[in-house]
């Protein structure tokens, strides 16, 4: 994980190169032309939404449910030219009326936690299929790095473990 | 009138050939095109090892 006194150009990146990862509490369930993840009722870590992935495990998506509303998430990994194994990651909103949107403010959101920790699955799946990849997550404005670093940061110690 | 509900790899294509999202991943990687270029990424994974 990135440490305190490097650019912040350079914090933006998690390098998870060499995790060991095991299957914890997902279920998946092959489904038509993707794959479902549930989570078990004897999890006893973050809880998460299910999400969806495709065959590839670059492409998922869940549904957020909060009081104020219901958001469909996506999440991209697409690797990036000449890297030799560097992914992007990229969150969406697909939005009711079938448009796009990376602008989502996480801040009215009471279900950050849990959106968050349904990405980090999202991450290790992906990083079960790729186990050597690593992995740019970076926000479209400051305060989302600082979220994703946070949150995230914390998730993927979790996964390590 | 019923709306036809959109598949999960309907919308993965989508979403995939939407111009923004095509716009946001090409603005991604040409921010990270001139650290790749530049040897910044190898030398933070020189640092990690």
């Amino acid at each position: 994980m990135p440490s305190a006194g490097k650019s912040a150009e350079e914090a933006a990146f998690y390098f998870c190169e060499g995790i060991i990862l095991h299957l914890r509490h997902i279920q998946p369930l092959n489904f038509l032309h993707s794959i479902w993840y549930l989570q078990s009722s004897v999890c006893m870590q973050s809880e998460f939404y299910p999400f969806q992935s495709d065959d590839d495990q670059l492409y998922f998506e869940f549904v957020r449910i909060s009081f104020e509303r219901t958001i469909r998430k996506a999440v991209l990994f697409t690797e990036f030219p000449h890297s030799n194994g560097l992914f992007n990651l990229a969150l969406l909103d697909v939005l009711p009326n079938g448009e796009l949107s990376d602008i989502a403010s996480p801040e009215n959101n009471l279900d950050l936690e849990k959106a968050m920790s349904t990405v980090s699955e999202c991450l290790r799946i992906f990083l079960e299929r790729y186990p050597y990849a690593e992995i740019k997550i970076q926000g479209n404005t400051p305060a989302k790095s600082r979220l994703y670093r946070m949150v995230l940061g914390k998730e993927l110690s979790n996964i390590q473990k | 009138m019923k709306t036809p509900v959109e598949s999960f790899e309907d919308r993965k294509k989508r979403v995939l050939a939407d111009p923004k999202v095509q716009a946001i991943l090409k603005e991604k990687m040409e921010a990270t095109r001139e650290f790749i270029e530049s040897g910044g990424l190898e030398r933070l994974r020189a640092l990690k090892r």
